[in-house]
């Protein structure tokens, strides 16, 4: 019994690893310029089908790739706020909202036109999954490897947040971004740094997607965000802690309804979830850690 | 040093300042004064380049009035802004160092920091805490401590005494005062103008977005009836 809760809580925690470090993703971006980042998946995919092209044209040492992808997520985030979000960046959050949106489809139609509609193997990866046992507990070390990365991103993001200049600017902006540009501070560098960052964590993600699935396609990154997205909202959106909080939350809940539910439900997990995701945000309609809204101004 | 020539602010289709021309000289404290809503802070706003405006604005012989905010800030123009604005999930010490970000003498920088915590102990006691859990004086203190760690050419003050107790108010205008003596070139906007009025070499009087009266204190004091109704000054 206790081996089947150890068993449950390790997968839980994976899967709320991977849910955490997309929702990280699109809640930096969010907390600094409001933006619902929904192209975000389609810079996982990128990663994708970089790890696919490279395995293609022979590469085969896994550091490499891994490298490559991780480089190519960073860029393809850079590239998007460059060519798409910069020029509705003072607009309302609707018309960000739906460019986002349009990029995601244009994206995703993209990959569908120049690469293919169906899923292409990308076994790359694989080297990363092997299945390990301890006693009556069976996980896989991709798990490990998955959570074990995903704490580490959290670490790396937060002592950049707290030690370096750009990242004390980045948690400034997420409060009053005209102040911070009022600092002498450019706007774009501390915008660019933030779709860096959530590139750098779409990189990571997709690398454990891909060694999970062992193919890519053009919705790769979309349903995962989706969920991330869900994560955000019930952790607080624009809250780093409420991103990761509710990513594990989110986690958690599956592999619960999992276990809980009978078997003929199983098909049914999802709406089991999002009723219980509905309750909280009856509970807290700003997320469980709403980030703060005041200025700090006291008159 | 600051050379306003013709500027007009507009909230898009709204212009809410008129064509107002003024000037500060290098080392001097020129006040603007005006009731609520008289277009102060969309005046300075348009120096700083946040809003929408026609004119030129000229500053260290330079038309600065097509850059970008950064720009302007990096030339030498410092902001302490009305409601303080500290970032107030950030600590104390954190925002001193935001303040410093167009500086490249980043060790002299770090040194200011330290001698802003001798002018302000208190300060320096809640060098950690998160601003926001600053009183409004700290806050205001920590304003213009900020403000002050770019080493700025002209330092722009909006309302530095609004909402402080008059104890506190008064230690805000010594510290302006001080300012002043060490050469620092200080737009300071207020409506607190009895105080203003002594503090300034030269004084602008703004209502409804237009210039109605300007000059030295004792030449603002001869027009008593208009300076009662607008500032309540009496004489
Ligand atoms: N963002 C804005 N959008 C539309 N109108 C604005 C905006 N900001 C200011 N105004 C209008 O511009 C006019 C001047 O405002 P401003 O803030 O410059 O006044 P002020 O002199 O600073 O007043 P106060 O002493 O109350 O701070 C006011 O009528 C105000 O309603
Ligand atoms: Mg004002």
């Amino acid at each position: 019994m206790i081996d089947y809760v150890v068993q449950q809580s390790l997968n839980a925690l994976s899967f709320g690893a991977e849910y955490a470090l997309i929702a990280l993703g699109l809640a930096i971006v969010f907390s600094i310029m409001g933006l619902v980042n929904f192209a975000h998946g389609e810079v996982i995919a990128i990663g994708g089908y970089c790890m696919m092209v490279m395995a293609a044209i022979a590469f085969r040492n896994p550091i490499v790739i891994i490298i490559g992808a991780i480089f190519a997520s960073v860029i393809m985030a850079v590239f998007l706020e460059r060519i798409a979000f910069r020029p509705v960046r003072y607009a309302d959050a609707t018309t960000g909202l739906l460019t986002a949106f349009g990029v995601s489809l244009i994206l995703q139609n993209l990959f569908l036109l120049l690469v293919s509609p169906r899923p292409i193997a990308v076994t790359s990866m694989y080297f990363l999954d092997w299945p390990i046992k301890l006693g009556s507990i069976r996980i896989s070390s991709l798990q490990i490897f998955e959570t074990v990365a995903t704490l580490l991103a959290i670490l790396f993001l937060v002592l950049f947040l707290k030690r370096s200049f750009l990242g004390i600017a980045m948690r400034a902006a997420s409060l009053d971004f005209e102040m911070v540009r009022l600092m002498g501070i450019r706007a774009n560098r501390v915008i660019a740094t933030a779709f860096a960052i959530s590139g750098l964590l779409a990189g990571i993600a997709a690398i454990f997607i891909i060694a999970r699935r062992g193919a890519v396609d053009p919705t790769l990154g979309f349903n995962p965000v989706l969920k991330a997205f869900v994560a955000c909202v019930v952790g607080g959106f624009g809250s780093l802690t409420g991103a990761v909080l509710g990513g594990f939350l989110l986690g958690a809940l599956e592999v619960g309804m999992l276990v809980i539910l009978p078997q003929s439900y199983g098909g049914m997990k999802d709406a089991f979830v999002f009723a219980v995701i509905a309750i909280i945000l009856v509970w807290r309609p700003e997320g469980i850690l709403s980030p703060q809204k005041e200025k700090g101004d006291k008159i | 040093m600051l050379i306003v020539n013709d500027l007009s602010v507009f909230y898009g289709k709204i212009k809410v300042v008129h064509n107002i021309n003024f000037t500060i000289e290098e080392g001097s404290c020129v006040a603007l004064l005006g009731p609520n809503g008289a277009g102060k802070t969309s005046t300075i706003s348009s120096i700083l380049g946040t809003v929408n405006s026609t004119g030129t604005v000229n500053f260290c012989n330079q038309d600065i009035s097509k850059i970008q905010t950064e720009d302007r800030i990096k030339l030498g123009i410092s902001i302490a802004p009305e409601g303080r604005r500290v970032f107030s999930n950030l600590s104390v010490f954190e925002n001193l160092y935001l303040g410093s970000a167009i500086r490249k003498d980043r060790a002299i920088a770090d040194n200011e920091i330290e001698n802003w915590f001798n002018i302000f102990p208190i300060l320096k006691e809640r060098k950690d805490q998160s601003a926001g859990t600053l009183s409004g004086g700290e806050q205001q203190m920590l304003t213009i401590a900020r403000a002050l760690m770019g080493n700025p050419k002209i330092l722009l003050l909006d309302e530095p005494s609004l909402g402080l107790a008059p104890m506190i108010t008064k230690q805000v205008f010594e510290l302006i005062e001080t300012l002043k003596t060490k050469g620092i070139t200080i737009l300071l906007v207020e409506q607190n103008a009895t105080e203003a009025l002594k503090l300034a070499d030269y004084s602008y009087i703004l209502n409804s977005g237009n210039i109605v009266a300007h000059g030295n204190r004792s030449e603002i004091l001869k027009k008593g009836d208009l300076m009662s109704s607008l500032t309540g000054v009496e004489n």
